[in-house]
């Protein structure tokens, strides 16, 4: 029911998307996901359209789409915002009666009932006089979504809608999504893994402008075919920064190590040691011969966690350098945070690499 | 019921007007003691206010030497000092003398130096005839302080046409006004709309360049630029002229607040809308506007308030506004107070009137149920 051929969108120099081709079925989930910066969101407006093809198009029903902002525009595709974008000078059911009103010419009492059934459905009637601001972000996502609802729409696009919410909100939005599965098509654009398995049919990796995978939740994430998507697939599960220089940013490193930790369902000792083990790492390898890729990874099986670094080309060897002297209490600590500790050096693209493991205990 | 922001408006309106009224009337108050004089010698030691004029400067500096003499060079002053009890007599040539006490019976001669034995030429020293002895007694007792007070409205308001200056004034100020408020509004608009759709460059670019240089410079100036310039060979009447400049003037910074506002409205804001199926227009009545006018209707009020300051300069420009009627009346009556209390009043009540009616005319226009 959409059908995307051979679109190509760039800004300015930048290519953003590079001969993109997709169809949505009606009454699927399709999930979009990638890293940053690789076009999905990008892909979403195009198919709003809020942004001009440069080359390419897209079909809606085999119609291709009309116009925004004149008479009779879109309004078959509806969208969700990260921001929600409610409307603030007005109260929730308002929000919600406004398009019906004065695109659908609804009267206002045959607004005012769609409007009150669609927030029965996502499970907030009682808040219906209320205003945007009163809300919580979770709440506003959901009467976001009832908004586009009233417009009866035949597919719904979802630009990273979880993104900003904490994760009780995530899972009162995730419901409701199951909810309208089975009404509308839903084009999500995520980096949720745990959404997009419980909710897609069909899941779509994209990197650096154009579509590499194409499956369901499970062939894309357990079984990927293309080196691209595993990679990508396991940094989800793992948790990667890269340590640039000296002054790299702990506060941001420690936080990344957290939210890992919680979503891996980690106990806080684990978590603390986990974050000195790095801090104290850090303080006795070399920081300024370039970036060091640290990777956290927990292995589910023998529930065991472990911190490794990966020396920036050049360096032959770390522990067993001749000019490697550790402060003494920083290998104190590490000593005693790990149950074994080695260095291998692995064969990468730019020359040999030292790749260092720390196992922690448990 | 009203709200809250309304009665803080009130209170305020009451407690400006109890303030005014005060310091009128500490103002207009005549000192308690007034001392009567019956000649030249009960002059002794007191101040005296001098006309400038060859003749009266130097035969008064020989009459009374040792004296503290204050040179004045417009009568105005000189009475209005007179009035407030900061002189006590008045010094001026015979000629001069005789006419103002022609037609006016407040001052009576307390006697003449240098005159012919008919009485003529030389200088006159004049006093307030209440204050003349032989006079007084009929005077103070004629008059009881709420009396004095009726006479003094009479004579500012009522006679020789004083009603006629002030309502012609106040009708030139409020066509001025409004005239320089509708035409600011509309070129703002105007403004606002190129600027934002990136219409019609060639136009808006000069235009935009030409306000806003404009409004750099003051408003007097340019009231007086239009009229004695840029205007001067048309027949258009002066409140058309000022009109036009001040709208001019005030279009720059309603075009600032209007663009300012507007744009404020985030773009996901319009983009949400358009996803909804509005058009692009109304998008911006039901959507853009609403908000915009709510957080710049303060700021607009504020415009307009300074526009009807701004239209008190017209006087500069030989138009009748109601600064100008203060000044023919003070210029009459020798008396500040009642002209200057009733026009602040007036200014005060059209300044009430724009806060409530640009006020109510947004929340009719834009704000639903």
């Amino acid at each position: 029911m959409i059908e995307i051929s051979h679109i190509n969108k760039s800004f300015g120099d930048r290519q953003v998307l590079k001969d993109v081709s997709l169809t949505v079925a009606p009454h699927e989930a399709v999930c979009v996901i990638g890293p940053m910066g690789c076009g999905k969101s990008t892909l979403i407006r195009c198919i709003a359209g809020l942004e001009k093809l440069d080359s390419g198009q897209i079909l809606l029903d085999g119609a291709p789409c009309k116009p925004l902002g004149k008479q009779g525009g879109r309004q078959k595709v509806g969208m969700v915002f990260q921001s929600y974008n409610l409307f603030p000078h007005l109260t929730v059911l308002h929000n919600l009666m406004l398009a019906p009103q004065h695109v659908l010419h609804l009267t206002e009492k045959e607004a005012e009932a769609e409007a009150v059934r669609q927030l029965e459905l996502v499970g907030l009637a009682e808040k219906m006089h209320m205003f945007p601001r009163e809300l919580s972000s979770g709440q506003r996502q959901r009467v976001a979504m009832a908004r586009c609802l009233v417009m009866k729409p035949q597919v719904l696009l979802l630009d990273e809608i979880t993104s900003a919410l904490d994760p009780l909100a995530t899972s009162e939005v995730k419901e409701v999504l199951r909810k309208l599965k089975q009404e509308v098509a839903l084009v999500l654009v995520t980096h949720d893994m745990a959404l997009a398995s419980d909710i897609a049919d069909r899941v779509v990796f994209m990197t650096d402008g154009h579509i590499v995978e194409v499956g369901t939740s499970d062939e894309v994430f357990n079984h990927p075919r293309q080196e691209a998507t595993r990679v990508f697939v396991n940094r989800i599960r793992d948790f990667h920064y890269a340590v640039r220089s000296r002054r790299y940013d702990l506060y941001e490193l420690h936080a990344g190590m957290a939210h890992f930790c919680e979503r891996n369902n980690l106990s806080h000792e684990q978590k603390f040691r986990v974050q000195l083990l790095s801090e104290e790492v850090l303080q006795v390898v070399p920081l300024d011969k370039g970036t060091i890729d640290l990777a956290l990874r927990y292995s589910e099986k023998e529930k065991t966690l472990s911190l490794e670094l990966l020396m920036p080309a050049g360096i032959t060897s770390v522990l067993h350098d001749k000019e490697f002297a550790p402060d003494e209490l920083s290998m104190a600590i590490i000593e005693g945070l790990c149950d074994h500790m080695n260095e291998t050096v692995e064969d990468c693209p730019e020359g040999p690499r030292v790749r260092l493991c720390f196992g922690l205990k448990e | 019921m009203k709200s809250i922001v309304e009665r803080k408006n009130l209170s305020r309106m009451w407690s400006i007007l109890l303030c005014l009224l005060l310091l009128g009337a500490l103002g207009g108050c005549r000192p308690d003691a007034e001392s009567l004089y019956t000649d030249l010698d009960d002059l002794a030691g007191k101040r005296l206010a001098v006309y400038h004029g060859v003749l009266g400067d130097s035969l008064a500096q020989v009459h009374f030497p040792g004296a503290d003499l204050k040179d004045y060079d417009k009568t105005l002053n000189l009475f209005i000092d007179i009035e407030a009890g900061k002189r006590d007599a008045v010094v001026m040539d015979g000629v001069t003398a005789d006419m103002v006490m022609a037609t006016n019976s407040d001052y009576t001669c307390l006697g003449r130096i240098g005159a012919t034995a008919e009485g003529v030429g030389g200088i006159a020293v004049m006093v307030p005839t209440r204050q003349y002895a032989p006079l007084a007694d009929k005077e103070v007792d004629a008059r009881g302080w709420l009396q004095g007070w009726k006479e003094r409205i009479h004579r500012n308001l009522f006679a020789d046409e004083a009603w006629h200056l002030i309502t012609g004034g106040f009708y030139t100020t409020v066509i001025i006004f409004l005239g320089a408020a509708v035409f600011a509004f509309l070129l703002a608009v105007l403004l606002t709309y190129m600027g934002i759709n990136h219409k019609w460059g060639w136009l808006y670019h000069p235009l935009h360049w030409f306000v806003f240089t404009i409004h750099d410079i003051p408003s007097v100036v340019l009231m007086m630029f239009f009229y004695y310039v840029v205007f001067a060979s048309t027949s258009l009447s002066g409140i058309v002229v000022a009109a036009i400049a001040l709208g001019v003037y005030t279009s720059a910074s309603l075009t600032k607040i209007f663009k300012i506002h507007i744009t404020q409205i985030s773009k996901e804001q319009r983009e949400a809308g358009l996803m909804l199926g509005l058009t692009s227009r109304q998008v911006y009545r039901y959507v853009v506007f609403p908000q915009a006018v709510r957080t710049m209707l303060p700021l607009v009020i504020a415009e307009l308030k300074l526009l009807l300051r701004s239209t008190s300069y017209a006087g500069y420009i030989a138009q009748k506004d109601l600064v100008k009627a203060v000044d023919a009346i003070r210029g009459v009556t020798f008396d500040a107070f009642l002209p200057l209390l009733i026009v602040s009043l007036l200014y005060l009540l059209l300044s009430w009137l724009i806060t409530r009616s640009v006020g109510g005319m947004c929340q009719k226009l834009f704000v639903h149920d």
